[in-house]
């Protein structure tokens, strides 16, 4: 990755980043089932990644648009790098598997059978058939393939191709197709005297596969796999945006194939047949050395036991800042709270829902949700508060990628339960995180609010590092109502006193702020941000950084994923720093810093700074206030650039180098802000002095 | 942190003034020490946008803002144009308000929601289909405030601003308020009203003006100054050009100018700016489409459509003055009502000073006589207070008839002969600060039945009242015709009265005259109107 343009491609910036989730795979130093977790989370980034950005490459290429991205690369070169990337990255995830986890794991006393390359003792065998007979055979279903006909593949699921010989008096070769999925588990366990073994699912029924087809011979049977084009939406203007979306769900179903993988011992007639039949080119195949779809490690990865290869376990503590037992309106309303997910539970969140819809005096709860857990407290109580009466609104945004489906049945159940119910902004996605609470106390109406950096998922709260900040701030209430007043309808968009939101006002905001450091530098002052996002991926933003980088204002940069952004080059970027935290949790936190001339203000946001972020979406951005808040999140900020252990520093060729303790302590960032944490709600208890409280008899 | 604008939950906050004190001290419904203050809304439709305010009102009639609620919907294109509201813009509005009624109940405001509309409404053909339209399907009852209001509500919105603003509470202040509809000026001295001045040029009709000439940008700055011309001849006589004078300018197209010219402006607040550099912006803005502004300034179509005629109209207005430099102020409709809403409606003493002025000015003006007018009115308003049992009305109409006390001779002007006829069209087509074109009526009314004939549903303007309206101009003609009985001799003989109820008489006792036969004989002249609508025979006898 030369250097040619001020920016690094986007899809190479995402790539290197899975790769860096790979090398924690391959890393020695982590316990051996974290290291299989993160090999199938880059498969499941993978796939997604192809659904999405080679998807959108593709769509660019079926238009014939030749205009070159930022680094200078049209759409057929973009592809043509991507494709080069993608094949060497598989070969390499295969290798970590096969090469290294494969045998830690069986040391580790988990065993994966190969049955194709090991054929199983009669024990073994025994208990696969017996498994097949009662668990396999009954669920799965050979479709024939005709030969003017193939049937719909779901894209991600993993299917056999089976290759029967010729109807007698034919000379052509007969097809069939059994679907895995939905179907048994992917892991089949097979009891042994010196403990389980595991066999895929593909194997026993390659195994058996004679079973399925009577009386006929069968020459050859591949598991395969394919991913469909993902990158399509809505039209803005769509009347009825649920029955839309539902549209665009099926049309998903039968979009185009980016992706063909199939094992490498495939034939050519069958690899032809797939090819011809899909359609599929042949650089969207992609041969495996091994098994398809490494997804199935995250269950290898979640085994019960075997607790000395996992991480010791950090459970969230409560906030030093909520007095147990005490209502979370009292604590927001005696001053603002800021947490810091998961060190600290997010369980206060989810309260603050909890009691806002069980408190009398609470009149109105306005609720934004994009990606929403299975099963949500959080969830239970909108409805419970819009069954007792209470004003419930909830924006649900029908459009958030690959979570269509789940929020649509969210907002069916909503509807029915008397909410209020808005599906998203027509044009943008609704991203910010933000929930309002008005409430009548004895002084007048308050609004209490909840603003997150992440979603409203209780799930993933527990493994992405998010900021919370609740506040019942008059003028915080004020701009939330008015961001709920533009989302719903209401009124139109207005301008904000302290919060600031996207599409509309956010970009001119970071301008604005980046050039009060620029500028600043220019006096000769003090200039000075630092940023934590996901992504950093705008033109004008990185070119604003450039700008105050040649001013001499310091940027640290802690840009997780895609960063288009070229640190440290001479005369463009050389006050620039980019690090990237790969670690037990997932860093997902928006954090801003800006040093404004000593004011040194600090903001958490929704937003990353990408074009779809700021002008696609309906983003917030919202400043921290309280002193106490304001230096524990520069604390967050500055405690990632010390790490030494998970950080890895992006080079201004686009690479990235991994930072080591060489002369010094290791140093982890995630780590030091569990301890902080723990220090925190630990410091506070021994403050507080206990009381007993007597329980008396009843008079 | 860096210094936060001023803002509207701020007390100190100019932009949201506290409400005038209450001096006369009049009575009003105590919210109680522990009751939580009271939440309203109140919902203005507009030329070019409804809006609502809902604020808390606490004891003591404070104000805190909780939200402002705004969507464009150009009703002014609508009537200015067409005539009237098209049914696309009526079912705009029907969906806004439905909105809004939400919201109001999201806050607990509901059951204090109050709708007014202006003159897009006021002005349309199919005004009663629109209203009936919206109650129909909202159940909100929207009233439509007349010019005359709405001096009223601004004044209202904007005396705190300028009390607490150096230089203006006694400076001649003009505050000028360019809408799309109508031009309004207010001319304050002492923060007392000193002249008003209502024209029916407004941004939105000069657009459309505009638009149907199809002039060339250069014609179109002629045609804008041919207009602004003949308004500001009318304007020049209601408010004299005069030494000192300074000009607040107020709208939602003067906010804008002020978030262009000056950068670190707080909006909501008040700023000075150059009178040079708002016609620069003019000269910049007017000449620009409306797609060129929305796309530029990201504004609503219907602000688009203003904001250029709107600073042109003002910067003619302060150059025929001789003024240098605006202050931009914010004052709005939906301000003065909430001020209202706060004070339960209620006018204060302050208030009804200004208009007991307005009143004494239109006599002046015609040279009616006021030491006469002051004893009418002062007498009038004894027999009042002793009616109040058998009329129950209230405050305001106490002000409405010591308004027709001042002013009930004006038609003397005219002519001696039927003066009362004159004294009715002249009152009713004068504007009187702070009172309705209703309430105009009521006094132009009360003022014509002074002598000669009672009511009469043949009569011009009281046919056209219902029968509530009918009933009030009857109660205070009948109390007015006394009072006006009492001072025959036009001498202020009799200016102290005591009133007392006595079966079927009402005795009116005075002292300081020998000899009544004057009064009694305009007694029996007028005070036949009292029998009919009291049942009450007023007679006059001296204090023992």
């Amino acid at each position: 990755m030369e250097p040619t343009t001020p920016f690094i491609n986007r899809e190479l910036s995402w790539l290197n980043f899975n790769r860096r989730v790979l090398e924690e795979a391959l890393n020695p130093l982590v316990p051996l089932l974290e290291r299989v977790k993160f090999l199938a989370i880059t498969a499941n980034n993978l796939d997604e990644f192809f659904m999405v950005r080679v998807g959108s490459l593709q769509f660019l290429l079926d238009e014939g648009r030749a205009r070159p991205d930022l680094s200078g690369r049209n759409p057929h070169e973009q592809m043509e790098v991507v494709r080069r990337e993608t094949h060497a990255f598989m070969r390499d995830q295969q290798d970590c598997y096969q090469k290294g986890l494969k045998e830690a794991l069986t040391d580790a006393g988990i065993r994966l059978l190969n049955l194709i390359e090991t054929p199983p003792t009669a024990a073994q065998q025994k208990h696969i058939e017996q498994v097949f007979e009662s668990e396999i055979f009954p669920i799965l279903s050979p479709m024939a393939v005709e030969p003017e006909s193939f049937p719909l593949i779901k894209s991600l699921s993993l299917h056999l191709l089976v290759r029967l010989s010729p109807a007698e008096g034919e000379k052509m070769p007969r097809y069939a197709i059994i679907p895995l999925e939905p179907g048994p588990k992917r892991l089949i366990e097979i009891p042994e005297p010196s403990g389980i073994s595991r066999v895929l699912i593909e194997d026993v029924v390659s195994l058996l596969i004679e079973r399925f087809f009577p009386g006929q011979k069968v020459e050859e049977c591949v598991p395969f796999r394919i991913t469909r084009n993902a990158d399509m939406s809505v039209e803005h203007d769509a009347s009825d945006l649920l029955a839309e979306m539902r549209e665009v769900l099926l049309e998903r179903r039968a979009s185009g194939c980016v992706r063909l993988e199939v094992s490498e011992g495939i034939s050519a007639t069958m690899l032809e047949r797939l090819c011809r039949s899909l359609p599929v080119s042949e650089d969207a195949v992609y041969r495996a050395s091994g098994p398809l779809d490494l997804r199935f490690l995250f269950g290898v990865a979640g085994l019960h036991g075997y607790d000395m290869h996992k991480n010791d376990k950090w459970k969230p503590f409560p906030s030093a800042d909520i007095p147990q037992g005490e209502s979370m309106f009292e604590a927001i309303a005696r001053r603002d709270l800021v947490l810091h997910h998961p060190y600290e539970s997010f369980d206060p969140v989810v309260s603050f829902v909890q009691e806002a819809a069980e408190d009398p005096d609470v009149l109105a709860i306005k609720m934004t949700l994009y990606r929403v857990s299975k099963q949500s407290r959080i969830m239970e109580a909108l409805i419970r508060a819009a069954e007792t009466g209470k004003h419930v609104t909830a924006v649900v945004e029908l459009k958030a990628r690959f979570d269509e489906a789940a929020n649509i049945e969210w907002a069916r159940k909503l509807e029915i339960a008397g909410v209020n119910t808005i599906f998203g902004v027509r044009g943008l996605k609704t991203h910010a995180k933000l929930c309002l609470v008005v409430r009548r106390e004895a002084d007048g109406i308050r609004r209490y609010m909840h603003i997150g950096t992440g979603n409203y998922n209780e799930s993933t709260a527990g493994i992405y590092g998010d900021v919370s900040l609740m506040t019942c701030d008059s003028d915080i209430g004020a701009d939330a109502s008015q961001l709920f007043n533009a989302i719903t309808g209401y009124s139109q968009p207005a301008s904000y006193r302290k919060l600031e939101a996207a599409p509309i006002g956010l970009r001119q905001r970071l301008f604005d702020l980046i050039a009060v450091e620029t500028e600043g530098a220019k006096r000769g002052e003090e200039a000075w941000i630092m940023a934590k996002m996901n992504s950093l991926a705008d033109r004008e933003i990185i070119e604003a950084l450039y700008a105050a980088s040649n001013a001499g204002v310091r940027i640290a940069l802690n840009v997780r994923g895609i960063c288009m952004l070229r640190p440290g080059v001479p005369g463009l970027s050389e006050n620039i720093r980019v690090v990237s935290i790969v670690d037990r949790f997932l860093e997902h936190s928006r954090i801003f810093f800006f040093n404004h001339a000593g004011d040194q203000n600090l903001y958490i946001a929704s937003a990353d700074w990408m074009g779809r972020n700021l002008d696609r979406r309906v983003e917030l951005f919202a400043p921290v206030e309280d002193e106490e808040n304001r230096n524990r999140l520069a604390f967050i900020l500055q405690t990632y650039f010390k790490d030494n252990v998970n950080a890895w520093e992006m080079q201004p060729n686009g690479s990235y180098v991994r930072l080591t303790p060489t002369g010094s302590k290791p140093f982890s960032s995630q780590r030091r802000l569990y301890f902080e944490a723990k220090d925190r709600w630990e410091n506070a208890r021994a403050a507080r002095r206990i009381v007993f409280e007597p329980m008396r008899a009843s008079k | 942190m860096s210094t936060r604008p001023a803002s509207p939950n701020n007390p100190s906050d100019p932009a949201i003034p506290a409400i005038p004190a209450n001096p006369a001290g009049l009575p009003r419904p105590s919210l109680g020490g522990a009751k939580p203050p009271e939440p309203v809304a109140v919902i203005d439709i507009g030329t070019s946008a409804v809006r609502m305010t809902v604020a808390e009102v606490s004891d003591g009639g404070h104000l805190r803002i909780l939200d402002e609620l705004e969507h464009p919907v150009n009703l002014g294109k609508n009537t200015f144009i067409n005539g009237t509201i098209g049914r696309e813009a009526v079912e705009k509005c029907v969906e806004i308000i439905e909105s809004f009624k939400r919201a109001a109940m999201e806050y607990g405001a509901a059951q204090n929601l109050r709708a007014v509309a202006t003159t897009a409404v006021r002005e349309a053909n199919n005004r009663r289909e629109f209203l009936d339209r919206l109650f129909i399907a909202t159940g909100v009852d929207i009233q439509v405030v007349d010019e005359g209001e709405t001096t009223r509500l601004i004044y209202n919105s904007i005396f705190n601003t300028l009390a607490h603003k150096p230089g203006m509470a006694t400076a001649p202040v003009m505050v000028l308020d360019v809408g799309a509809g109508m031009t309004e000026a207010l001319l304050l001295k002492n923060l007392r009203v000193a002249g008003s001045f209502i024209h029916r040029l407004g941004s939105l009709r000069l657009r459309a003006l505009l638009q149907r000439y199809d002039a060339p940008i250069a014609g179109e700055v002629e045609v804008l100054g041919n207009q602004a011309h003949m308004m500001l001849e009318a304007m020049h006589y209601a408010i004299p050009r005069q030494p000192h004078l300074q000009i607040a300018v107020i709208g939602g197209d003067m906010q804008f100018a002020a978030a262009r010219l000056v950068p670190e402006w707080a909006p909501g607040t008040t700023v000075e700016i150059p009178l040079a550099r708002v016609r620069d912006l003019a000269a910049e803005l007017l000449p620009m489409t409306v797609e060129h502004l929305v796309r530029t300034f990201g504004m609503s179509i219907p602000d688009a459509e203003t904001v250029g005629p709107t600073l042109e109209v003002v910067c003619r207005v302060a150059e025929s003055y001789g003024v240098d430099t605006l202050t931009i102020a914010k004052a709005t409709l939906l301000g003065g009502v909430l001020q209202e809403v706060a004070i339960k409606n209620e006018w204060s003493q302050a208030f009804i000073s200004q208009i007991e002025e307005a009143g004494i000015e239109l006599a002046k003006k015609y040279s009616a006589d006021v030491k006469h007018g002051r004893c009418v009115a002062s007498l009038a308003e004894r027999i009042f207070d002793a009616l109040l049992p058998q009329h129950k009305l209230g405050n305001r109409e106490r002000v409405l008839l010591k308004v027709a006390g001042f002013v009930h001779e004006v038609g003397l002007f005219v002519s001696n002969r039927a003066h009362h006829k004159h004294s009715y069209y002249l009152i009713d087509n004068s504007h009187l600060f702070g009172l309705s074109r209703e309430q105009i009526r009521v006094v132009a009314l009360v003022s014509r039945y002074h002598r000669r004939a009672t009511p009469k549903t043949s009569h011009e303007g009281y046919g056209s009242l219902d029968r509530e309206g009918r009933m009030l101009v009857n109660k205070l003609a009948a109390i007015h015709r006394v009072a006006d009985a009492l001072d025959r001799t036009q001498a202020q003989r009799i200016r102290d009265i005591h009133c007392e109820i006595d079966g079927d008489t009402f005795w009116i006792t005075a002292s300081g005259v020998q000899d009544f036969s004057v009064e009694n004989l305009a007694l029996k002249e007028k005070g036949n109107l009292m029998q009919q609508v009291y049942g009450l025979k007023p007679v006059l006898r001296h204090s023992r």
